[in-house]
């Protein structure tokens, strides 16, 4: 071993050991100069390269590479006097720039070819001493000593030279290139942290594109539709360009400052109302489509949504209400299909639309659409704007509809005109006021058998589905009712003998549990009411039956919830006449006596005097029922005047609903009344408020009087909108009660005391 | 295929191919640029023959092999005489390789 390691020769070195490190710095320096003058194939590379390895060797790198710096500075500052005396011939158009951006290109060409010859000292000396290599340096110089001073020349030159393109809608492929040539060179040079093109051209070429189409379109005075289409032009036009010289990064930033040129000016914000009006009129999603995609942008998205909403909310005051009008029935239904239709067009229309991409949805419920949460907003406003009249309007569409099912027939059709409203209900905010007024109204439609108790259930189930059971418990109990009161009709009927059962008369008893039916409770007049004896009898054997059978229970006669229907036979033709029960038992007094004064009826029925007014009121002027003939023929009643009956009545259906007389009542009785079912709602409310305080403050323990309000709100928005007073009334009651307490401290906060 | 002479600093002419050479980046940047190497020949007036024969054998032998799955085919050893050990580390050192 030790015989052959003294064999290994000692080479020698492998670089110029004669010449001085003076002398070889020289050559460098003069082989730069010829290869930035695209004279390389004069040189060997390997000499050069020799050189440089040489020198590195030596320890000489720092000098080299002073010497690289030093020596592409002064080739490149003479061509930057060149352009100084070219620049002055008024000569800086694209043409002769392209010139320049040619020898530049070739410029970085030698520069490559430079770093090739200090490979050496790129490996031994830059790297390892963090210096930046031959390449980057002699752009670091390029950089430096040419864009920096000519850079207002070049953006001057090169944006007027894409605002001409822009200008001509056309550029042609030389222009193009060098566009290109020149991002491609700005973003070879570093600068800062980012490279030349990206901190100092794209800012201003951004700025530039602005400008530019802003002036191009303040002076363009175009109607919505060719705006729209000049808009398009120019997006793409600007699109295919800056994708053919810009890379995607920029491309995207131009788009973004082009939209908002196009999107934000003054034109097309005037324009976009209309041009989304005509899409809806027109019924065009492809034009609606082609607005909305304008933009991504979130604050644009919000625009064209506001203009839609603005639109449908137009569309649904223009909806008229006859308020004027007597035929509440036919105003109801006509501005509820109207209602129907409008937010179906617009539910048809939208759902068409894709407003996916916006992430504002405050709510968080992903499974809404933004399109049907803007649909409900707005009809929502526009129901609430409209107060207790919209809520009306629709109850009395829902009657109107329903009672239709009385005669069976179409049920379906009539099935589908009621569950198209259904999708309205929910957005009231008032809706226990809604569910209040329909179930008013659901009673009436029930005890007189007005419509199929199969739709009414279907309703109600319709009605728990949308809105949940806390609304619907109390119109499940009155169906509950109608159906039981069947059964002990069947029973009851089953109880009595024939012969016990009255000839000539039919009888259905409605047994209602009090809590269920929005009725006031039996009055003394009630109780009081004298019946016909065959009446009586009957309502004896029934007090008796239900007693047998449901001996904890006490039953209350009702009358005036209860109807009578009394055929008679007038001169002309045969009438069933249809009245509350207590009006019924004045007609039938006329079956003893030919004429009768208002004491000898009081007497005899033991009707208030009052009420009997209001009876024969309606018996005598209503002016479709008028069955009695009234001496002296007046419109008030008087204690002096006699009743007959009025033979000559005719109607032209055989039933003849007879009409209860309320308008010409004192007015404070009817204030009263609706004084009443305000008072009632206020109550309801304020326990619900109650309940709601005390759930959340049992599970909060602690809260401030904003926190409270807020949960509360929220607790109750799917019933009533919270109002601060009732809040207050709320909290007042709660303190004083000691369910909560304030802190003494601090007095916006509660504690919940258990 | 084209190949590329490299003549020794004895004059002693050596060809290999062109893909061979490019293994080492100073060659390559040599035969790429347009300096006068570019015709395909290369003086190395500072390698002897005898070390650019070596060097000509690696470069081939690098060429072959630097890809190679040694588990799908046996890479024979490179064979470095001892007495050469130092002067073909300068050369590699120079050459880049």
């Amino acid at each position: 071993m030790s015989s052959r390691r003294t064999k290994i020769r000692v080479p020698s070195r492998l670089g110029y050991s004669d010449e001085t490190s003076e002398s070889l710095l020289r050559t460098v320096g003069e082989a730069i100069d010829t290869i930035c003058k695209g004279e390389s194939e004069k040189l060997s590379f390997e000499h050069h390269y020799r050189i440089v390895y040489t020198l590195v060797l030596r320890g000489k790198a720092p000098e080299v590479y002073e010497c690289v710096q030093t020596h592409i500075a002064t080739v490149l500052d003479i061509w930057v006097k060149e352009w100084g005396r070219v620049s002055d011939v008024k000569d800086k158009n694209i043409e002769s720039y392209s010139i320049w951006m040619t020898m530049w290109k070739r410029q970085c060409e030698y520069f490559k070819l430079l770093s090739d010859v200090m490979i050496y000292m790129d490996k031994v000396y830059c790297k390892p001493e963090k210096k930046l290599e031959t390449y980057d340096l002699a752009l670091h110089v390029f950089r430096d000593h040419v864009i920096k001073p000519l850079f207002d020349y070049i953006y001057q030159i090169l944006i007027e030279s894409v605002n001409e393109s822009r200008h001509d809608q056309y550029a042609n492929d030389n222009c193009v290139n060098i566009w290109r040539d020149s991002v491609d060179l700005m973003e070879k040079l570093d600068d800062e942290k980012d490279n030349y093109f990206a901190t100092h051209f794209e800012p201003i070429f951004l700025f530039e594109t602005k400008k530019y189409y802003e002036s191009e379109l303040n002076g363009k005075n175009l109607p919505p539709v060719q705006l729209l289409e000049h808009m398009k032009k120019l997006k793409q036009f600007e699109y295919a360009l800056d994708c053919r010289f810009l890379n995607a990064d920029s491309t995207a930033k131009v788009t973004n400052v082009l939209d908002k040129v196009l999107l934000w000016n003054q034109n097309f914000l005037e324009a976009a109302p209309s041009l989304i009006r005509l899409a809806i009129d027109e019924g065009n999603v492809d034009l609606m489509k082609e607005l909305a995609d304008l933009s991504s942008e979130e604050r644009y998205a919000i625009n064209i949504l506001d203009c839609i909403k603005k639109c449908i909310s137009d569309d649904a005051n223009a909806i008229p209400i006859d308020t004027g009008s007597r035929k509440k029935a036919q105003v109801a239904t006509q501005w509820t299909t109207s209602l129907i239709a409008l937010y179906d067009k617009y539910h048809d229309f939208l759902k068409q639309l894709d407003f996916r991409h916006l992430t504002f949805q405050r709510d968080g419920s992903g499974e809404v659409q933004i399109n049907t949460k803007l649909l409900n907003d707005v009809f929502s406003n526009y129901l609430n704007g409209q107060g207790k009249q919209a809520i009306e309007l629709l109850t009395t569409y829902l009657d109107v509809f329903l009672k239709m099912t009385q005669a069976r027939r179409e049920v379906d059709r009539i099935k589908k005109d009621l569950e198209a409203s259904v999708k309205l209900f929910k957005l009231f905010a008032e809706k226990d006021v809604f569910i209040n007024t329909f179930k008013l109204q659901m009673s009436r439609r029930l005890l007189q058998h007005r419509s199929s108790t199969d739709v009414e259930r279907w309703m109600v189930k319709r009605l728990k589905e949308e809105m949940g059971t806390f609304f619907t418990s109390k119109l499940d109990g009155m169906l509950r009712d109608i159906g039981t009161s069947s059964e002990l009709l069947r029973l009851f009927r089953n109880s009595l003998d024939e012969a016990q059962w009255p000839k000539d008369l039919d009888f259905r008893p409605q047994i209602l549990t009090m809590t269920s039916w929005p009725f006031q409770p039996p009055t003394n007049s009630d109780f009081e009411l004298q019946l016909p004896t065959e009446l009586e009898q009957l309502k004896l054997d029934f007090e008796s039956f239900y007693t047998r059978k449901y001996t904890e229970r006490t039953l209350q006669w009702a009358h005036n919830l209860g109807y009578i229907e009394i055929g008679f036979q007038f001169d002309a033709s045969y009438h069933e006449l249809s009245m509350p029960i207590p009006i019924g038992i004045v007609f039938l007094m006329f079956e003893k006596y030919d004429e009768l004064t208002i004491e000898m009826i009081e007497e005899q029925t033991n009707i208030p005097s009052q009420e009997l007014h209001k009876h024969l009121l309606s018996l005598t002027i209503a002016p479709k029922s008028r069955i009695l003939k009234k001496k002296p023929m007046s419109r008030t009643i008087s204690s002096t005047d006699k009743f007959s009956i009025n033979y000559s009545f005719s109607a032209p259906a055989r039933k003849v609903k007879v009409q209860t007389i309320t308008g010409i009542l004192p007015p404070s009785r009817s204030d009263s009344a609706v004084d009443l079912v305000q008072d009632t709602l206020k109550r309801e409310r304020l326990s619900e408020i109650n309940a709601a305080v005390v759930r959340i403050m049992k599970a909060g323990q602690h809260l401030t009087h904003t926190e409270l309000m807020n949960k509360v709100t929220l607790e109750l928005e799917s019933r009533f909108p919270l109002t601060g007073s009732t809040f207050k009334k709320s909290l007042n009651y709660l303190l004083e009660k000691e369910y909560i307490q304030r802190d003494p401290e601090d007095i916006s906060i509660y504690h919940y005391i258990s | 295929m084209s190949t590329v002479t490299l003549v020794s600093s004895d004059q002693d002419e050596i060809t290999i191919s062109r893909e061979a050479a490019s293994v080492s980046p100073t060659l390559k940047a040599m035969l790429e640029g347009p300096f006068v190497e570019k015709i395909g020949r290369i003086e190395l007036p500072t390698i002897e023959s005898r070390i650019l024969q070596k060097v000509a054998e690696y470069l081939e032998y690098n060429l072959r092999y630097a890809d190679a799955d040694r588990d799908v085919e046996e890479v024979p050893e490179f064979e470095i005489p001892t007495e050469m050990a130092l002067e073909l580390l300068l050369a590699a050192d120079y050459l880049n390789v």
